[in-house]
């Protein structure tokens, strides 16, 4: 089982998750914002991490620390998964979705949509997973 | 966008009078420039012509005129010869053209015509001929390319040049040249200095209502595109203001729903442990609630922004019609497939191509297809097609079987938040905003909706696009 860090703002998804992801042997740890993202991801090592996309206090925040984590020499191979409330799905004529995923614009493995049936995450997690030990 | 509104957002006059360029911009003044040489080749045959007209007198006695051909003669070459140059330093110059040697190339060629309309009208026998009213497009094109004070310039350079020749042919300095041939009666002009005198005042004073005429109205045109240009720069940032504004707000909407939603998965998936089966099916329900309480507000959301938009703040590009619609026909048999409804696609016979946006397109057709299969009955079918009408246009129709609307309903359901009986019977879930949503997007795309429906029979949606013409790149779907 994987040591995976969930970051976003919201308690209740925090908890939420945490009940699915621990339910199925994640050791999971948490961040509520993204100020001194490579040193906190250098300390808690994540096979993965979880990362939400806008912040209170920046709305781009998630794309920012993805930049930046897929940047450092220290965190760049550690897989990230996005998950985020607002996509290209929402019909708001702007948005993203995993067909934005680019080394440029995000730099991530992969993009989910909250709310996410558990099944489709923990899937998800096990592919990247996978992906990362080859 | 209405008189008031747009006044409301046109900058302040003392405020775009500081930042408004004086003159054209340097890609403006670049194609006066090519414009200004390409015309003088065309007063270079003009010139040609005259000087063959005078090298045959028959032709010009049959006037009673008698001209110099060697006045032509110096003014072609003159003209061609600087043409040449002008030409070549253009061409050979850095590109885009810098803007100061854009001027110089403007401000010499305006002289250098100037010195050649002196010496053609000279040679024409000076006010014998109109030849001193072509000074007067020279002095308009001076307040399109330069400041006003530059302009005035010119314009005095124009009245120096114009009433030089009859000013020393009066004073004895040159001799009197005249058009008028022997036999005929002399205009007793340039004998009499007084007469010279009121010629040149009066041309003096039409060159200078002239500019001032001119130039009041360019400054004041150009002062008005600064304002609407300002306008339009603020009308973006707002643009792009909301478009923020709306992204924050649907993330702070969507975001409660999302984790109450998780929670939903968790206690449905026993990850707190196993649950009875009324409060499963309760769980559940609550989830289903929190489903359409999201489509709503991202609906209203997606209406607003749509209803905000004006078709100009759009970037349409030239898209094929028939891809977009093949890729939302083949999502839309998703939903379809497990109530065995099929969705029949009629291509068209030759590509469909229309000014429009992906992501327009795709929420139209998604809400008129989604409507389609929710609305027809289990088993049904779904007609989907394009065809090229005769007239200009482009007819997409999608028909299905299903429960219709009734006659007395078809005027309203472009309403938001309007279903009829029918359809609310039918699914009670739906929000009543899908056609709706089409209908904005219709208006975006410049297009026409209509809709036929009988209830028990069906409903057929018709969509009517502006077929692009011309030789505009038809862009397909990039995925």
């Amino acid at each position: 089982m994987a040591r995976i860090l969930l970051i976003d703002d919201d308690q209740d998804i925090i908890d939420s998750l945490t009940l699915v992801l621990a339910g199925n042997g994640h050791a999971v740890t948490v961040r509520m914002d993204t100020a001194d993202l490579v040193a906190g991801v250098r300390q808690t090592d994540p096979d993965l991490v979880i990362l939400d996309i806008m912040f209170p206090e920046d709305a781009q925040a998630g794309f920012k620390a993805a930049r930046l984590l897929s940047q450092h020499p220290a965190t760049r191979e550690i897989p990230i998964l996005v998950l985020s409330a607002v996509n290209q799905r929402s019909n708001l004529s702007f948005g993203f979705s995993e067909a934005d995923i680019s080394a440029d614009f995000m730099p991530v493995q992969a993009f989910l949509e909250k709310p996410v049936e558990p099944r489709i995450l923990l899937e998800r997690i096990d592919r990247l997973l996978r992906q990362a030990q080859h | 966008m209405t008189g008031p509104r747009l006044r409301g957002l046109l900058p302040s006059t003392e405020g775009t009078l500081a930042r408004c360029p004086e003159t054209l911009r340097a890609n403006e003044l670049a194609e006066r420039l090519h414009w200004f040489i390409h015309t003088r080749w065309i007063a270079v045959l003009l010139c040609l012509a005259g000087m063959v007209w005078a090298l045959h007198p028959p032709w010009s006695h049959a006037f009673g005129l008698h001209v110099d051909y060697r006045f032509f003669l110096t003014v072609t070459l003159c003209l061609a010869g600087t043409n040449l140059i002008y030409g070549r330093v253009a061409r050979q110059a850095e590109q885009p053209v810098p803007r100061p040697l854009l001027h110089r190339l403007l401000r010499a060629q305006v002289l250098t015509d100037f010195l050649n309309l002196a010496l053609l009208s000279y040679g024409l026998g000076g006010i014998e001929t109109p030849i001193l009213i072509l000074f007067m497009p020279h002095i308009i094109l001076s307040t399109l390319f330069f400041t006003r004070i530059q302009s005035l310039a010119m314009t005095l350079a124009a009245i120096l040049c114009a009433t030089l020749p009859m000013v020393l042919e009066a004073a004895g300095i040159i001799p009197t040249v005249s058009i008028v041939a022997a036999g005929h009666k002399a205009l007793p002009i340039g004998a009499s200095p007084v007469i010279t005198a009121g010629y040149a005042l009066a041309i003096a004073g039409a060159f200078l209502v002239c500019w001032y005429l001119v130039s009041a109205i360019t400054f004041s045109l150009r002062l008005r595109e600064c304002q609407l240009e300002e306008a339009f720069a603020q009308l973006q940032l707002l643009d792009q203001e909301k478009s923020r504004v709306t992204l924050r707000a649907t993330h702070e909407l969507k975001a409660p729903f999302a984790a109450i939603k998780s929670y939903v998965y968790a206690l449905r998936d026993g990850y707190c442990g196993p649950l009875p089966d009324p409060a499963r099916q309760v769980v559940l329900r609550i989830g289903e609630r929190c489903d359409r309480l999201m489509d709503k507000i991202t609906g209203i959301i997606h209406l607003s922004n749509l209803r905000s938009a004006s078709p100009r703040t759009r970037e349409l590009t030239a898209l094929d019609l028939q891809p977009l619609l093949a890729r939302e026909v083949q999502e839309a048999q998703l939903p379809a497939t497990p109530r065995h409804i099929t969705l029949r696609l009629q291509d068209a016979a030759a590509p469909c191509p229309i000014l429009a946006t992906e992501e327009l397109i795709h929420t139209l057709l998604s809400n008129l297809l989604t409507n389609a299969v929710i609305y027809s009955h289990d088993g049904g079918a779904i007609d989907v097609g394009l065809e090229e009408e005769p007239n200009g246009w482009i007819a997409l129709w999608v028909q299905d079987q299903g429960i219709g609307i009734p006659e007395d309903q078809l005027d309203r359901i472009f309403t938001e938040h309007f279903r009829s009986n029918n359809a609310v019977q039918h699914n009670p879930n739906g929000n009543g905003l899908g056609l709706a949503l089409a209908r904005e997007t219709v208006r975006l795309l410049g297009a026409r909706i209509a809709v036929q429906s009988r209830p028990g029979q069906g409903s057929r949606f018709s969509v009517h696009f502006r077929h692009v013409s011309g030789h505009t790149e038809i862009l397909g779907p990039p995925r």
